[in-house]
């Protein structure tokens, strides 16, 4: 399983730390560095791809429940490995101090070097002042993007049909439980989606529409498929969620407790896979405000049409474009005329 | 979860005469002779972790007091001899072990003196707890004993005892106390309570009244009912006949005398039973073993020197899953809490299974597994991992796929597989195929794994009360790739919420290995014709 979390991208490996955690710790305590996590990095830094540079984004970790430089000491002074701390905006004190523990020889600065390449470098950088991380940073940004592309790319099929929701004909069909069934792409793809949701709430929170203290949003998940995205990126992000089954792809209400449960004035955002023509969001939402609440953002995985289309109804903030992943992709009106 | 635990039963030794000039194989210079082979085979079978014996250590009560001097002896040749200790032997009282007169006079514990105190050098001596009916010990690691005296109560009769309410309500908050998944609990009583069809004659001597413990039928129902957790096996004597059977997923051993004098066709004395032993090879995930090891002369008749201990073929058992084993019992306490804190449990006529079944109870699940309060499913997730690494170990995770059932199966099963790497496949159930999409049912979609290469699979759903759902699933899989080289060893299912008091509906039995997080709530399932009209008592809603 570890191997398969790393990205290798030839040069050098790329993996989150959160990625560890997550998955030697099922989300308790997931923004903290734990002794079994850290044991996890410990292997790879051993033994998976042991000549290449290893980076580790500390992206959404702020804490470490024990100073963890012990073990980079004896690690770094048996395999002088080069290793990469990134994404040092959102973790701790007790981080930081920790890493700079860490022994010289893996964390001399190289500030003279081309960030092109680091594959060269013996760096642990704990400021994103540094040049050379500037360029990392940016050059991972693109490498994440690329997996996620190749992960929902992975998961389409040409078709010839219908579409279940939207009076739609299309060449091309998705099928997110692809990525679901494998853990580690589920893993990345979550991340991701949290990132993104992150972002949205840091940008919204200076407007009047959203409360300062974020205490009403909620996550929602109306679709078999939406579910485990909406339940895995909650824990990620600290928000609640709240599971309708199910409005889509075909519209069949199993929940009872629907009326009772859900809270007046709660803000959702609406967390599903893929967008076409959007019914199954605005189903979602007009359930939301029968329920008293508001649901006018949504975050998908991919979105056929721009998120300008749906502006007067929500939101859209989609990961990808499916005509970025698959340009022939085609869906059309169907005449119902005819 | 029970691994492989060894249990010797012995029953019936009957000493009366034991001097040299007897012709019994336990007399004092031959039983060594008699039972080192025995014991050797049972060495081989593997390592005992305790002996059970169930009664009549001597013949004819107190005229044979003395012979318990020597029934101890015997026992501690035996374990000593299969190194283990006297505390790991657990004895109950047969009806020659006390006197007579002395019972008939009421005078119950006087009577019982001498076996009570040949009972103390065993693990009746370190008893957790102890009355006049019965004691429980410890006689291996998570291994209880409760030994049951069937004798009380007959007045000095020949024939088994009276058992109370009382009495029974007592041992069971008693026994209670100790039910655990990981706990073995054996009973052994000296008179059958359980009925052996092919092995028990017609009652027409009067056998049932002499040898079937008939109020302690009682006692099994209500032990049957109660220990829920804890894999029981019982032990009887008695018949001098050998028996097993499985009943409500417990199995009854009745072993035959291993003792008593050779018999004498001359004086009409004649019987074809065999003197026998049995290990019991307990193992409450793979099939359970009765081995028996039965004594053949060498000749035609009974003979008091020669014959030989043969180990019989033996007889396998499989425990049938009719309720789920409880995974974790902090997060049961975790979830009734919630539950009754939110008041999520409702109660009314809530059809399921397309109307076949009605569930009398119904919980939120999305207001349970989604309460902020406290890390539930995270701690699923994590109990759930350490539990299936019990049944199929921890380096099966490639050879292994979850099957997400349902909302709340789907991010279980994507929850379990980033916390151990297992593949995941999700599929909706409720209601019609129709209500969804063709990749989301079971018949039609198209998942990546390749069934040839599974060896295990793991089914996560929210609740089982009836069990149609994951059998139907399991039949559509079955359906969909009988001929793609499916070949699974292990099916297991884990439920959320399934009541284990609840009898399920549907065979279960194609699962390994069935567990939930909170057994404990009830949830009645019933017929559909066993309610009301819909105008007397309305439906709520299907799902």
């Amino acid at each position: 399983m570890i191997d398969k979390l790393i990205i290798h991208k030839g040069d050098y490996i790329y993996i989150r730390f959160k990625a560890l955690i997550w998955h030697s710790n099922c989300l308790i305590k997931h923004q903290t560095i734990l002794q079994s996590s850290i044991n996890l990095l410990e292997k790879i830094y051993l033994d998976i791809y042991p000549d290449l540079p290893l980076v580790v984004s500390l992206r959404g970790v702020v804490d470490t429940e024990r100073p963890f430089e012990n073990f980079f000491s004896e690690a770094v002074s048996v395999k002088k490995r080069p290793l990469i701390f990134i994404h040092n905006e959102s973790f701790g004190d007790k981080v930081v101090e920790s890493i700079l523990r860490i022994p010289e020889q893996a964390k001399r600065p190289k500030q003279e070097a081309d960030p092109e390449e680091f594959d060269v470098i013996k760096v642990c950088c704990t400021s994103s002042q540094n040049d050379i991380v500037k360029g990392l940073v940016k050059k991972i940004e693109k490498v994440e993007q690329k997996f996620l592309v190749d992960a929902i790319k992975s998961c389409h099929k040409k078709v010839k049909q219908r579409l279940l929701s939207t009076v739609v004909a299309a060449n091309v069909e998705f099928d997110a439980a692809k990525i679901v069934s494998e853990p580690s792409i589920f893993i990345w793809v979550c991340l991701f989606m949290a990132d993104k949701i992150l972002e949205f709430i840091k940008d919204k929170s200076q407007t009047e529409s959203f409360n300062p203290n974020f205490s009403n949003i909620k996550l929602l998940a109306v679709s078999l498929r939406g579910s485990p995205f909406a339940s895995a990126v909650s824990f990620l992000i600290n928000r609640g969620y709240d599971t309708i089954d199910h409005l889509g792809p075909k519209h069949k209400l199993f929940d009872i407790e629907l009326f009772e449960n859900f809270k007046k004035g709660t803000q959702y955002i609406y967390i599903g896979d893929f967008v076409v023509g959007g019914t199954e969001i605005k189903i979602a939402q007009a359930y939301a405000e029968l329920l008293g609440c508001e649901l006018n953002y949504a975050v998908v995985l991919s979105s056929l049409l721009e998120p300008e289309v749906f502006k007067e109804n929500f939101k859209l903030i989609p990961l990808t474009r499916i005509n970025d992943i698959v340009p022939d992709a085609e869906y059309k009106l169907i005449d119902t005329n005819e | 979860m029970i691994k492989n635990k060894k249990i010797l039963h012995l029953t019936d030794f009957h000493l009366h005469d034991i001097d040299a000039s007897s012709k019994e194989h336990f007399r004092k210079d031959y039983y060594e002779q008699y039972l080192t082979p025995l014991l050797e085979i049972v060495g081989k079978i593997g390592k005992i972790d305790c002996i059970i014996a169930t009664g009549d250590f001597i013949d004819r009560g107190k005229e044979n007091f003395k012979n318990f001097e020597h029934a101890k002896h015997i026992l501690e040749y035996t374990a000593k001899t299969l190194s283990i200790r006297n505390k790991n032997v657990g004895v109950c009282i047969g009806n020659h072990d006390f006197d007579k007169d002395l019972d008939r006079e009421g005078k119950l514990a006087e009577a019982r003196k001498e076996f009570f105190s040949f009972a103390e050098n065993f693990s009746n001596g370190h008893a957790l707890k102890k009355e006049e009916r019965y004691a429980i010990s410890l006689v291996s690691d998570n291994t209880y004993f409760l030994s049951l005296d069937a004798t009380l109560n007959r007045d000095g009769k020949d024939q088994p005892g009276i058992l109370s309410s009382l009495e029974i309500n007592t041992i069971i908050e008693a026994i209670k106390e100790y039910d655990n998944p990981n706990n073995l609990i054996i009973v052994g009583s000296h008179y059958p309570l359980n009925y052996f069809e092919r092995t028990f004659p017609t009652d027409q001597d009067g056998f049932f009244d002499r040898h079937f413990w008939r109020t302690g039928e009682l006692l099994k129902e209500r032990i049957q009912n109660t220990l829920k957790q804890s894999p029981v096996l019982w032990l009887f004597g008695d018949t001098h006949q050998g028996a097993q059977n499985i009943h409500n997923n417990q199995l009854f051993v009745m072993s035959g005398r291993i003792g008593m004098k050779v018999v004498d066709p001359a004086k009409n004395e004649y019987s074809i039973l065999s003197r026998q032993a049995n290990v019991i090879e307990f193992d409450s995930d793979t099939s359970t073993q009765v081995r028996t090891i039965e004594f053949k002369p060498t000749g035609h008749k009974d003979d008091d020197q020669r014959g030989e201990w043969k180990l019989m073929e033996a007889e396998p058992y499989e425990f049938k899953i009719d309720t789920a084993e409880l995974i974790n019992e902090s997060i049961q306490e975790d979830l009734i809490k919630v539950i009754k804190k939110g008041k999520l449990y409702k109660f009314g006529r809530f059809v399921i299974n397309n109307g076949e079944d009605i569930s009398l109870g119904w919980v939120s699940m999305n207001s349970l597994l989604t309460d902020s309060s406290i890390a539930i499913l995270p701690d699923i997730v994590r109990q759930s991992r350490a539990w299936i690494e019990t049944k199929i170990g921890a380096e099966k995770n490639q050879s292994t796929l979850l099957i997400g059932i349902d909302f709340w199966g789907a991010i279980i099963a994507s929850q379990l597989s980033v916390a151990t790497g297992m593949k995941n496949f999700i599929v909706g159930s409720r209601g019609d195929k129709k209500n969804y999409s063709l990749q989301e049912v079971l018949e039609s979609s198209e998942p990546e794994f390749k069934i040839e290469e599974i060896k295990n699979i793991i089914f996560l759903t929210d609740v089982v009360s009836s069990g149609r759902t994951i059998e139907t699933i399991h039949k559509k899989l079955i359906e969909k790739y009988a001929d793609k080289g499916l070949n699974i060893d292990n099916y297991i299912a884990i439920a959320v919420i399934s009541d284990r008091r609840q009898k399920k509906k549907v065979d279960l039995g194609f699962l390994k290995s069935f567990g939930t997080f909170c057994g404990n709530l009830r949830i009645p399932v019933v017929d559909a014709d066993m309610l009301p009209d819909e105008d007397i008592l309305p439906k709520k809603k299907y799902f």
